[in-house]
C-alpha cells in the first residue's frame, strides 16, 4: 500500500513538475508537492550528449547517483523538450559492461599483441604506454604518433589534445570523426565566407517561411529541431512550405508539401539548375551581390579522395581506386561539364583540389547553362515509379520557393550533402543560391549546415583538434598564425609543425601501411565508424602498431585495441560544448565516474607529465616538410631559445603546457563556482588547480578580438546563463552574423559585411583556368561559386546492383556505444536492418524479415531484410544504419571521401544482395 | 519503475476530446491540460522504458495530435539501473568478466 501511495506522489509531483516546465499554470497545492516529492534532490543544469543540435537537460542527483532528468525549460534551443535519445542521457552511465580498470593485452605479465586483455593499475598502463610511444616517437618522428579524437570532445578535453600534440610533440597527427560529419561544411565556410560556422541560428525556424531539407532526416536525426519546424508549418499551414528532398522517402516527408527523390549525387545538378533559373527569371538580387559578393570556381579534375590502386587494395576494389588517376566522362557528366561523353579525363589536381579563382558574371552564366529543366529531371529522378513530368513539376516548385521574392528561406543539410564525393561544392551550391538571391544571414533567410556531433562546432572547429588547424580558424600552414600560437602558448619559435597532420581516414591507412606506429583513440569509435572498416581492423591487430583506446564501454575500437584506459563519463566530468548555432555551453560534474574509470583530461596531463622538454624539443624529422623558415624535412632545435626562455631541458610537458604559473593561479575548490560538485579531475591530479576552468580561459584568448570572442568560464556557468552565440562581446551574444544589425563586426553603413579573412585574395580566370598573375583582394565579400555535377565514381552496375547508404535512426545515436547501453532503448531496434523496395526483394526471391548477405567490392554482412516502416527506398535504393556492430556495415562502404574536405562518402556505396 | 510525463498538444478545441483519448491508453493518465494552448500532461508508467518508447510512438500516430514529446524522466527506482551495490559489483566484475567482455567477437575476424 505504502508502494502504491508514494507511486502516486511521485505521479502527481513528475506531471506537476513537466507542467510547469511547458508553462501550464499550477495552483499552490501542486507547486507544492513538487517541492515535497523532490526535497533531496539537487537539480542542475546540463547539455545533452548526443547530436549536436545542443539541447539544455536539467539533471537531478541525490545521494551521488542520477535519479531524473528533464529538459530545461530556460534553453532556448529545447524549450523543456527532450527526444527520445535526449531522454537517456541520465542511464547511458550505467550499462553493466562499463569499464572500470586499464587492461592491457598480456601474456606472462608482459604485453603482448596477441595476449588477452588483462586489468592492470594506471601506473603500469602509462608505463606500457609511454614505452610504446617513445619507441615509435624515436622511429618515425612526430609524424609517426597520432590521436583519433571527435566532436565529442568535451572544450577543455580537445584544447588538451590538441595542445599536447602540437606544442608538446609537434606533431599534427589529431584529427576528429567530425571528419566523417562535417568536414565539407567547413570548406564550405571557409572557401564562401573566409571564417567557419553558419551566419544564422535556430531563431531561422520561426523567421522564415520556407524550410527546404537536402540529405537531412531531420524528423528521426534532429527531432527537436524538426519539433520547432512542425509547429511553425501547423501555424501556418498554407503560409509556411517545407520541400524535403532525399534519395529515400523517409519521416521528414511526413508534413512535407512537395518531397522530391533523387538520384545519388544529382543534387549537384539540381543546385545548379536553380541558380539557372535565378538568372534566368533575372531573380538575382543584384544590389546585394553586386556590393557583397564575387563569382569563382576551381578545378574538377580533383579525384575522389581514394588511395589510388596500392598492394594493400583487395582485388574487387581496384577498378573503383583506378579512378583516383583517371576517368572516362558520361553522357551526363560530359553535358554538366561542357566536354565530350568518352573523354578520358586525368585527375590532375588531386594535390590541390581546394584550388579556386575568380571569374566573371559572364562566365558564372555559361556554367550553369547546360542545367535546363530537361536534362536536370532526366538525371536527377530518383524514384522509378515516378514519372520525368512528375519529378520536373516539383523540380519547378523548389525554384519557385527559393526565388519567390517575399519568401523567406532556410535550408538545411546534414550528412546526405556533407559525406557525399564532392561535399565541399555542395555545401557551397546551397551559398550560391542563398547568395544569388540575397537570402542570407538575415532572421528566417540563410543556408544552415546542421550538425551530428554535441560539440563539432566548439571543440572540433573551435579548438581546432584537426590535422590543418590551430584554434579560432587559425591553420598551421600560415606562419602568422603559429606566431600568434607560440605567443600565447610561450613556446620558442618554430616549435609548431607547419605541415599538415594526417586526417583520420589517413591515420586509419597509416597503421595498415606503416606510416602511423602509435595511436590514441579518445571519445569515438573510428574503428566501427570508418568505411572499408576491415582493412583498418585487421591493421590494427596483426601490423607492428600500438593502439590505446579511452572508452566508457567495450566498443569495436575497444576490442582491437593494446590497451583500454577506462573512461569517465558526460556527468562525470566538467565541460563545455558548442553547438551547431554557435551557443557554447557548460555543466558541472553531478556524480563520480564508477571504479578507475579517469576523465580524459586527467588521462592526458598525467600522461604529459612523462616527458621532458629534452625529448620533444629537439631537432625532429618530418618526412615531405616544405616551409618557409624551416630546413626541408626538419623541425629544428628549439631548446636554446627555451632556455633563454627559462624553461629547463628537465621541465616536463605538464608543467610547461598545462600546469603553469599562470593555469595554477585558478585554484580548486572554487565554491562561487562549484556550489558543491566535486572536481575529480583536479582531486585526483592534488596539485590544488581547475584545469577545466583555467585551460578554457586560456583558450579563449585565441578568438578575443578576432570575430571568435567566447565569454569566460564562469560566465557559461552562470544559472541564468543557457549557453551563449559566439561572438559574445560585452557579454551579449551574435545572433546572425556579418549583418550590421546583429553583428557588431560587420562595418557600420555596410548592411553586410562578410568579414572572414581566410582565402580573400585570389587571381582571377574563366571557366576552364587563371588567366591573371596577380591575386586580387576580395576582402569582406563572399564567393558565389560555379560547381559542376560530377558523376559518383562507384555507381550501381550488373554485379553489385543497387546503391547502398547509411546513416542514423531515431533510437540510436552513431555508432550505439550509449544507446544500445540502454537495453530498452536497444530493444526497440534490436539490430540494424536493410531497407529495400518490396519489389527489389521480390526479384531477387525475398521476403521481409529474410536474413540476406550485402555484398560489395570490399566485404560482405549479414542483415535482417525489411521492406515496410519508417524508411521507403525507391526501387534500386536501399538503406542499413551503422548504430550496430553486428551488422558492421562499414565494412561494406567505400572510404572514398571529398578531396578537399577529406570527409568520407557513406553515401553512396554499390552492392548485391542475396539470401544467406 | 520508470515515469514519464510527456506534453501532448492538439488544437485548443480538441483539447477535451484528446484528454479522454489518451486517458483510455493503458499505463497512461492525464493530469494537467490549458484548453486556451491545446496542452495536456501525461504520465507513462512502465517497468521498462521500451514499451513507453512505444507507447509515445503510439501516442504520435493519434489523429489530431500535433506534438508528443518527453519533458521529464524519473528513473531513480529503476531496479535494472542501480543494483543493490552498484559500485562493488562493479569493481569485482572487472577482472576476466569485463576483460571478456573486450575480447574480439569472431565476425570481426570475419
Amino acid at each position: 500500500m505504502l508502494e502504491v501511495n508514494r507511486r502516486e506522489f511521485l505521479k502527481s509531483s513528475v506531471a506537476a513538475s513537466a507542467a510547469a516546465t511547458v508553462g501550464i499554470p499550477l495552483s499552490s497545492v501542486q507547486a507544492s508537492s513538487v517541492k515535497e516529492a523532490e526535497k533531496d534532490w539537487q537539480w542542475d543544469k546540463s547539455v545533452c550528449r548526443f547530436c549536436g543540435t545542443g539541447c539544455g537537460i536539467m539533471v537531478a542527483t541525490k545521494e551521488g547517483r542520477i535519479v531524473a532528468t528533464k529538459g530545461d525549460p530556460d534553453a532556448p534551443v529545447n524549450r523543456g523538450l527532450n527526444c527520445i535519445k535526449g531522454y537517456f542521457n541520465g542511464k547511458i552511465m550505467y550499462g553493466k559492461d562499463r569499464l572500470t580498470k586499464p587492461l592491457l593485452r598480456m601474456t606472462d605479465g608482459k604485453f603482448d599483441k596477441k595476449g588477452k586483455f588483462q586489468a592492470v593499475s594506471w601506473d603500469r598502463a602509462f608505463d606500457e604506454m609511454e614505452k610504446q610511444f617513445k619507441k615509435t616517437y624515436t622511429e618515425k618522428g612526430p609524424a609517426g604518433i597520432s590521436i583519433m579524437g571527435s566532436g565529442q570532445y568535451t572544450i577543455p578535453e580537445g584544447y588538451v589534445a590538441a595542445k599536447l600534440m602540437k606544442a608538446g610533440f609537434r606533431s599534427n597527427n589529431i584529427d576528429p570523426n567530425a571528419r566523417h560529419c562535417m568536414a565539407s561544411a567547413v570548406v564550405g565556410f571557409i572557401q564562401t565566407f573566409g571564417i567557419d560556422e553558419p551566419s544564422g541560428n535556430y531563431d531561422d525556424i520561426e523567421f522564415t517561411d520556407t524550410v527546404i531539407t537536402w540529405g537531412a532526416n531531420m524528423a528521426e536525426c534532429h527531432p527537436i529541431l524538426w519539433a520547432r519546424v512542425s509547429d511553425r508549418k501547423l501555424a501556418d499551414e498554407d503560409g509556411v512550405k517545407l520541400i524535403n528532398l532525399t534519395t529515400c522517402s523517409n519521416q521528414t516527408s511526413d508534413i512535407a508539401d512537395v518531397e522530391i527523390v533523387f538520384k545519388p549525387g544529382t543534387d549537384l545538378a539540381i543546385w545548379n539548375y536553380i541558380a539557372r533559373e535565378i538568372v534566368k527569371r533575372d531573380a538575382v538580387n543584384h544590389d546585394f551581390v553586386e556590393k557583397h559578393c564575387v563569382f569563382a570556381t576551381g578545378p574538377y579534375d580533383i579525384g575522389y579522395g581514394m588511395r589510388s590502386t596500392s598492394k594493400y587494395a583487395f582485388d574487387a576494389e581496384k577498378d573503383i581506386q583506378a579512378k583516383e588517376l583517371e576517368i572516362v566522362l558520361d553522357k551526363d557528366e560530359a553535358i554538366a561539364q561542357r566536354k565530350t561523353a568518352g573523354m578520358v579525363v586525368k585527375q590532375n589536381n588531386t594535390k590541390v583540389p581546394v584550388k579556386h579563382w575568380m571569374i566573371e558574371f559572364a562566365e558564372f552564366k555559361k556554367g550553369v547553362e547546360p542545367y535546363t529543366l530537361d536534362f536536370v529531371a532526366e538525371l536527377s529522378k530518383g524514384d522509378a515509379d515516378e514519372s520525368v513530368e512528375s519529378h520536373k513539376k516539383k523540380l519547378m516548385q523548389l525554384a519557385d520557393a527559393y526565388i519567390e521574392k517575399s519568401r523567406k528561406v532556410v535550408s538545411f543539410w546534414t550528412m546526405g550533402m556533407n559525406q557525399h564525393y564532392r561535399g565541399s561544392w555542395v555545401n557551397e551550391q546551397a551559398y550560391m543560391v542563398h547568395l544569388l538571391l540575397g537570402k542570407q544571414a538575415q532572421p528566417g533567410n540563410g543556408a544552415f549546415s546542421l550538425t551530428g556531433q554535441p560539440s563539432a562546432c566548439g571543440t572540433a572547429r573551435e579548438v581546432g583538434t584537426f590535422a590543418h588547424r590551430l584554434p579560432a580558424d587559425l591553420v598551421v600552414a600560415n606562419p602568422k598564425h603559429r606566431k600568434f600560437s607560440e605567443g600565447i602558448w610561450k613556446l620558442p619559435a618554430n616549435t609548431l609543425n607547419p605541415k599538415v597532420g594526417t586526417h583520420i581516414m589517413k591515420i586509419l591507412r597509416g597503421l595498415e601501411d606503416g606510416n602511423i606506429g602509435f595511436t590514441w583513440v579518445q571519445v569515438n569509435n573510428p574503428f566501427q565508424a570508418s568505411a572499408n572498416a576491415t582493412h583498418w581492423i585487421k591493421a590494427a591487430r596483426e601490423m607492428d602498431n600500438f593502439v590505446v583506446c579511452s572508452d566508457p564501454y567495450p566498443t569495436v575500437s575497444a576490442k582491437v585495441a593494446d590497451l583500454i584506459l577506462p573512461t569517465s563519463m558526460i556527468y562525470e566530468k566538467w565541460g563545455l560544448y558548442g553547438n551547431a548555432e554557435r551557443r557554447t555551453q557548460g555543466w558541472r560534474q553531478q556524480v563520480n565516474a564508477p571504479g578507475d574509470a579517469r576523465t580524459d583530461v586527467w588521462q592526458m596531463l598525467e600522461f604529459s607529465k612523462r616527458f621532458k622538454l629534452k625529448e620533444v624539443w629537439g631537432e625532429k624529422s618530418i618526412p615531405g616538410l616544405k616551409s618557409k623558415g624551416f630546413e626541408d624535412g626538419k623541425l629544428p632545435d628549439v631548446m636554446a631559445e627555451a632556455e633563454a626562455m627559462g624553461y629547463s631541458p628537465e621541465d616536463n610537458l605538464y608543467d610547461v603546457l598545462f600546469a603553469t604559473k599562470e593555469n595554477k593561479k585558478v585554484a580548486w575548490p572554487d565554491d562561487a563556482v562549484s556550489k558543491g560538485h566535486a572536481n575529480s579531475t583536479s582531486d585526483w591530479l592534488g596539485d590544488g588547480w581547475f584545469p577545466e576552468k583555467a585551460l578554457f580561459n586560456e583558450y579563449r584568448q585565441f578568438g578575443v578580438g578576432h570575430a571568435h570572442d567566447l565569454a569566460d568560464f564562469d560566465t557559461y556557468m552562470r544559472d541564468d546563463v543557457r549557453g551563449l552565440k559566439w561572438p559574445v562581446i560585452n557579454g551579449k551574444e551574435t545572433k546572425w552574423r556579418f549583418n550590421e544589425e546583429y553583428d557588431s563586426y560587420a562595418a557600420k553603413g555596410s548592411g553586410f559585411d562578410f568579414y572572414g579573412p581566410a582565402l580573400k585574395a585570389i587571381k582571377s580566370g574563366d571557366l576552364d583556368g587563371i588567366t591573371s598573375k596577380e591575386a586580387t583582394s576580395l576582402a569582406h565579400k563572399a564567393k558565389i561559386f560555379f560547381r559542376p555535377y560530377a558523376a559518383p565514381p562507384e555507381q550501381p552496375d550488373n554485379n553489385y546492383d543497387l546503391w547502398f547508404s547509411t546513416g542514423r535512426v531515431l533510437e540510436h545515436w552513431h555508432t550505439g556505444t550509449m544507446t544500445r547501453r540502454v537495453p530498452e532503448l536497444h530493444r526497440a531496434v534490436p539490430t540494424a536492418v536493410l531497407w529495400m523496395h518490396p519489389d527489389d526483394a521480390g526479384s531477387r526471391n525475398l521476403a521481409r524479415n529474410d536474413i540476406v548477405w550485402i555484398e560489395s567490392r570490399r566485404g560482405k554482412i549479414k542483415a535482417v531484410l525489411e521492406t515496410q516502416g519508417r524508411n521507403r527506398p525507391p526501387k534500386g535504393y536501399t538503406f542499413a544504419p551503422f548504430f550496430d556492430e553486428g551488422v558492421f556495415v562499414n565494412k561494406i562502404c567505400i572510404d572514398m571521401t571529398c578531396p578537399m574536405s577529406k570527409e568520407t562518402d557513406f553515401k553512396k556505396a554499390a552492392i548485391k544482395v542475396y539470401k544467406a | 519503475m520508470n515515469l514519464s510525463a510527456i506534453l501532448v498538444t492538439t488544437k485548443p478545441q480538441n483539447t477535451l476530446n484528446m484528454i479522454e483519448t489518451l486517458n483510455n491508453i493503458q499505463d497512461v493518465e492525464v493530469f494537467h491540460h490549458d484548453v486556451s494552448s491545446g496542452k495536456i500532461i501525461i504520465i507513462q508508467e512502465a517497468e521498462a522504458i521500451h514499451e513507453e518508447v512505444d507507447g509515445l510512438k503510439k501516442i504520435k500516430q493519434l489523429p489530431g495530435i500535433i506534438l508528443a514529446e518527453m519533458v521529464e524522466h524519473h528513473f531513480g527506482d529503476d531496479k535494472n539501473l542501480y543494483p543493490s551495490s552498484e559500485l562493488e559489483n562493479i569493481d569485482a566484475t572487472c577482472g576476466t568478466q569485463v576483460a571478456d567482455s573486450c575480447s574480439i567477437p569472431e565476425y570481426l575476424n570475419q
